[in-house]
């Protein structure tokens, strides 16, 4: 499995008595992630699904990704909370990208990369970014293909 | 909304099967036919208590619990789409005898136009009508649709004949609903 562990995009501050849940994504932010799927397009990357959190950050942020979608979207609680293997086992396809939020998201790549989630400190990644992993989802089975920043990205997906 | 529409589709098929067998046990089907839709239920009904309890059920109520309030301009101008959308497929109701799935396709447009007429606040009752009257031939073509997989089926020929009388009456009684919605119809779309 290719699999696209995607920060959502930039999204703004919560306001006074509204849930972090709830925070949506900022024009700016929604702007400079489609310039990121459309970098994606200039890469020629497809999914074949995209799991995603059902915080609405993340929703927003699948949502713009979907473009780059050749099957089906699916959103699941367990990417609002730390990985599992609940989370592992929902995983289906060949080329899969999975929106979340941080620090979940470094630590599932540290678990499926390096075994351990406790390493999620050398798993940094921006809002927006991208990290590409392939092999079998599974703890310590996956290697890192290549580190996407999101400014990269971005570039890329202005020419 | 991309994200999300899969959710909401995979979450009505999950619940079809068993709301279509205990609709067509409602209506009250011969005996071995009935009791093979009881066979059918239990199954049915694990699967979709499986598909509720899962977690792409608890984030996608979580997930339309955070979508922030529709924007009206922009739901009036969807809501012209699906007028426009209604009006189209309505011309099948003028067919002498059209296929079931095309009115089942009108039924669905049909009934994303009186949810979007009522969210809206506008009158939705002519459409509403229709829909009533579409959805009797739905449930009879949930009936074709389990009577397929009914291994006896060829036994029933009294109750298939008696089915396709009520497609003729749904499809004469929607046609009606239709005439005066019409109006009210191309007024949305225009």
């Amino acid at each position: 499995m290719n699999l696209f562990v995607v920060r959502h995009a930039y999204a703004r501050p919560a306001e006074r008595g509204e849930a972090d849940e709830a925070r949506p994504l900022t024009t700016k932010g929604k702007q400079r992630f489609s310039r990121e799927v459309r970098a994606m397009r200039a890469l020629d990357l497809t999914f074949d699904r995209i799991y995603h959190s059902p915080w609405l950050r993340a929703v927003q942020t699948a949502d713009l990704l979907a473009k780059r979608l050749e099957g089906d979207s699916v959103v699941t609680s367990n990417l609002a909370k730390a990985p599992s293997s609940a989370l592992l086992e929902e995983l289906e396809g060949e080329r899969v990208a999975v929106v979340g939020h941080q620090p979940w998201l470094g630590e599932l790549a540290a678990w499926l990369v390096n075994g351990d989630t406790l390493l999620a400190e050398n798993w940094k990644l921006g809002k927006g970014g991208v990290f590409w992993l392939s092999g079998e989802p599974a703890p310590s089975e996956m290697e890192l293909r290549a580190l996407m920043p999101p400014r990269w990205l971005r570039r890329l997906g202005a020419r | 909304m991309r994200a999300l529409a899969d959710d909401l589709r995979w979450l009505r098929n999950a619940a079809q099967r068993v709301r279509d067998i205990d609709v067509v046990t409602a209506a009250n089907p011969p005996e071995p036919f009935r009791c093979w839709l009881c066979d059918q239920r239990a199954p049915a009904r694990s699967a979709l208590l499986h598909a509720l309890d899962s977690p792409r059920t608890g984030g996608l109520t979580q997930a339309l619990s955070l979508i922030p309030p529709g924007d009206e301009a922009l739901a009036r101008k969807r809501t012209k789409a699906l007028a426009k959308r209604v009006a189209k497929l309505a011309t099948v109701l003028d067919e002498q005898e059209p296929e079931l799935d095309e009115l089942h396709r009108l039924r669905r447009a049909i009934r994303r136009l009186r949810y979007a007429l009522e969210w809206l606040g506008d009158d939705a009752k002519p459409v509403k009508r229709v829909q009533e009257a579409l959805g009797e031939l739905g449930d009879v073509r949930a009936t074709f649709e389990l009577l397929e997989e009914f291994p006896e089926a060829g036994d029933l020929g009294d109750f298939q004949r008696e089915l396709w009388a009520r497609v003729h009456s749904g499809h004469h009684k929607a046609r009606k609903a239709w005439r005066k919605a019409r109006t009210s119809v191309i007024k949305v779309r225009s």
